[in-house]
């Protein structure tokens, strides 16, 4: 039985291992203009 | 004399149609309409950059009705003015950044991110498009920031450099709302789901008991590890709003109580309740249900931002003051900063540039343009010593003032503020608040009674009393409300209809009669010239372009577009421009007079644009005014009223919308008393106005809409900015008006039923907190899907089908 407590404490690592890459996406401004590039990828360049 | 193809040509810049007579430049093989088209291209082609044209095909704006730029870009170079829009700076590096409103495409996006191609002295520049903000970094030996301001209006995007424009680049601070309501929404979302998984495990286990031992522990353990983050990080914004209300308490009594408070009540008591039963073992808690709620309410908060960040109305005195101007001082001038003027400064306005502070003339005559505050069109003449008002713009030159008020004490500013009272508090404001304050009381006073009246039996008690607080939900109120009515402002927004505040939608409501202005609203504002009464040779003909082209005045401008002239052998010498009323000079030994029937001394009651040549007076050109289409949409609407400052010449035209309820020459002041009139004897009413020269008459009235052909125009008094292709929607909007506030009551209806419900069963003891916390996040979001999709259904079906 005591798999399933190992894999129960890996997914919960592998879930906060991706909210920690949110957060620190959010904090460098990743969200903070999602109107613009939208327009910008019409560049041919 | 041209081709007939080119009666069909489109302008290579802005798309706009060309007739041959008013095709003013032609490139090579590209034709444009106005010379201001023709030299944006010219930038542009000489600088590789016409793939411009190929992104999106409606990029550029026509330059035809750009008034010539007169802003003092130079301005920019003092230090003290470029910290304003500086983000930083180091050594020669510096990146300073601007508000560009006329920012509308991907093409814009591609050519302000390409400035580095025209000017070598800029290192990069990007543009934030919500914002409509540019950024650029350059270095400070090649380039200044005047030039790199001259060279966005040169492009055909001149920065705003007045209050708003500053606050607008300054809007970096809205970001970090969103970066903080993201964070939360993530670290409630991942806490979320974990929890529910734990939740499914138990649940197929048939209860908590039904797990294996070691997990038994595990589980509720892990699960208060989750949503302790939730409690203090992602609920924060309730908490502390509750907390903020509750230390006001014993000062300013029940009013403080927000709709904060019983959420945070309600969050507390499910979440600590949760916690006790899990350390004392006496059960599973709730504490899925808990995260779930405060998911579900940071969604809301989220979509309510996101709604409002859409909406940009910020037209107020602030569009239109600069934010410098030019001070003497021990006889030379100094820029300062708007906010630095004190009593007693002696200020240097500029031709064309707007008075910020109320003062006194120093000095002889001066033309005053008063059309903003007073609406009245024509230039005031202000003698010496005489009473300047801010907001008032110098016509035909320049102007030394003593200042006699600062900038916050002007009157423009006092009015403004005056008029922006009216339009607080609305009837959704008021019956939310005090509803919402009513029902705070209750709630708490209900869930008090219920646990005394359990209270024989402590575990029932408890479990009452946080089910009460839980189920009793005023999301109504907290968000239904302004979601529908942000929905709504959203789905007229992308209409072309911009609304000052949410509550404009309330005040639509029960309007009883329509009052409109003519010239600008109900016809087009530049309409075309009639040649038929003036009597010139070819020669003469082109004499006048010649002339005409000097002015910058729309009417001249447009008998320049008429009149085109071979600049080659044709020259205007002794140019002298009296503004308001005309302009006079010597083109190739002739002296010709354009302006007023006074202005060229001849006697005519045509209201009309004068010419004579060597005094010989040769008639008039006369704008016949062009319908804006769907006019006769109009008819719809109770009791339509005209209110013209013109004279009765084009009566027969609007006959068929406004029967006999038509006034002509009315001056601004007798508009003003009319609207007050029709208010006594009919009821609320709305007046639709061009915006600048209906001021007086758009604050008498209840709602105003100002009526505009490009949404950069300002509205100084008006609720709504209309886009002038709209302006047949006008029923429409007061019909939207009346189904989004049945929508708003139906959420009302609905909420009440469901607390009166709700509660009921709790009191009862039929609901168990998790029942509860289930119940209060569905009827959230039922809420919420309710305004939503009765703001986009009542949009598409029943008003814009």
């Amino acid at each position: 039985m005591a798999v399933i407590v190992i894999l129960f404490f890996c997914s919960l690592l592998v879930a906060g291992g991706f909210l920690v890459a949110f957060i620190v996406a959010t904090r460098r401004g990743q969200y903070d203009d999602v109107v613009t590039p939208p327009h910008r990828i019409m560049d041919d360049e | 004399m041209v081709e007939t193809e080119t009666t069909t040509a489109r302008c290579k810049h802005c798309g706009d149609h060309i007739g041959s007579a008013d095709m003013a430049a032609r490139i090579g093989d590209d034709v444009f309409c106005c010379s201001g088209c023709a030299s944006v291209f010219e930038i542009l082609s000489s600088h590789n950059l016409c793939s411009y044209y190929s992104i999106d095909a409606s990029a550029g704006s026509p330059q035809r009705n750009a008034v010539a730029d007169t802003t003092d870009y130079d301005a920019l170079d003092t230090p003290e003015i470029l910290k304003k829009f500086t983000e930083w700076k180091s050594g020669d590096l510096q990146r300073i950044s601007f508000y560009v409103p006329s920012m509308h495409c991907a093409s814009c996006v591609w050519l302000l991110e390409q400035l580095h191609k025209i000017d070598e002295g800029i290192r990069h520049s990007d543009v934030n498009y919500l914002n409509k903000t540019v950024a650029v970094e350059f270095n400070s030996t090649i380039t200044q920031a005047s030039s790199i301001a001259r060279l966005l209006s040169r492009v055909g995007y001149p920065p705003l450099l007045t209050i708003e424009g500053d606050e607008q680049q300054r809007l970096g601070a809205r970001r970090h709302v969103l970066r903080g309501l993201y964070l939360r929404l993530g670290v409630a979302g991942f806490a979320m789901a974990n929890i529910m998984m734990i939740a499914i495990a138990i649940y197929f286990a048939g209860g908590i008991a039904g797990l294996p031992a070691e997990l038994q522990e595990i589980f509720p353990w892990t699960a208060i590890a989750l949503s302790v983050p939730v409690f203090f990080f992602s609920a924060s914004p309730w908490l502390k709003g509750a907390l903020a209300a509750l230390k006001q308490l014993p000062r300013r009594g029940l009013q403080t109580l927000t709709l904060d408070v019983p959420v945070a009540l309600g969050m507390t008591a499910i979440f600590v309740r949760s916690i006790v039963e899990i350390i004392t073992g006496t059960g599973e808690g709730f504490l899925d249900s808990f995260v779930g709620l405060v998911f579900f309410l940071l969604v809301g908060r989220l979509l309510l931002e996101k709604a409002y960040a859409r909406i940009s109305f910020n037209r107020t005195y602030k569009s239109f003051f600069p934010l410098w101007v030019r001070r003497e001082k021990r006889a030379s001038e100094e820029i300062v900063p708007l906010e630095k003027i004190t009593v007693g400064d002696i200020l240097i306005i500029r031709n064309g540039e707007v008075i910020p502070a109320d003062g006194i003339l120093m000095g002889d005559t001066a033309y005053i343009d008063y059309s903003f505050v007073s609406g009245e069109s024509r230039p005031v003449v202000v003698r010496n010593s005489q009473l300047l008002y801010a907001g008032g713009k110098a016509a035909g030159g320049l102007i030394r003032m003593v200042a006699t008020s600062t900038v916050q004490q002007s009157y423009l500013v006092k009015l403004w503020e005056r008029s922006a009272v009216r339009n607080s508090g609305s009837v959704y404001e008021t019956v939310s608040n005090t509803f919402g304050r009513w029902f705070t009381i209750a709630t708490i006073l209900i869930a008090l009674t219920a646990f005394v009246i359990w209270l024989p039996d402590t575990s029932s008690a408890f479990l009452v009393f946080s089910a009460v607080l839980i189920i009793a939900c005023p999301c109504a109120l907290t968000i239904a409300a302004p979601i529908a009515l942000g929905t709504a402002m959203g789905v007229l927004g992308a209409k072309g209809i911009f609304l000052r505040t949410a509550n404009t939608l309330a005040d639509l409501l029960r309007i009883r009669a329509v009052a409109f202005d003519k010239t600008g609203t109900l016809t087009e504002a530049i309409s075309e010239p009639d040649f038929s009464a003036l009597v010139v040779s070819d020669t003469e003909r082109q004499m006048v372009g010649c002339l005409a082209s000097q002015s910058s005045h729309p009417v001249a401008r447009t008998i320049a577009r008429h009149c085109t002239y071979n600049s080659a052998t044709m020259h205007a010498v002794g140019v002298h421009e009296v503004a308001g009323y005309g302009i006079s000079g010597t083109v190739n030994g002739a002296e010709i007079r354009i302006g007023t029937a006074g202005f060229v001394q001849h006697h005519d009651t045509v209201a009309a644009t004068h010419i004579s040549i060597n005094g010989d007076y040769r008639g008039y050109v006369r704008q016949t005014p062009t319908l804006r289409q769907g006019i006769i949409n109009l008819r719809r609407l109770p009791n339509r009223l005209l209110l013209s400052g013109d004279t009765d010449q084009d009566k027969e035209l609007f006959k068929a919308v406004f029967g006999q309820q038509m006034f002509f020459g009315l001056k601004p002041d007798e508009k003003r008393q009319l609207i007050t009139r029709v208010q006594h004897e009919t009821g609320r009413i709305l007046m639709v106005g061009d915006g600048l020269n209906d001021a007086a008459a758009m604050a008498a009235a209840n709602v105003s809409i100002a009526v505009t052909d490009h949404t950069g125009t300002l509205a100084p008094a008006s609720d709504v900015v209309m886009n002038a292709s709209r302006i047949q929607d006008i029923p429409a909007l007061l019909t939207y008006a009346r189904q989004i506030h049945r929508v708003v009551w139906a959420t009302f209806v609905f909420s009440l039923a469901y607390n009166v419900l709700g509660i009921g069963l709790a009191v009862l003891g039929r609901l168990t907190p998790v029942m509860a916390a289930i119940m209060m996040p569905a009827s959230s979001l039922i809420v919420i899907a309710m305004s939503v999709a009765g703001a986009h259904y009542y949009a598409r079906k029943h008003v814009w089908q």
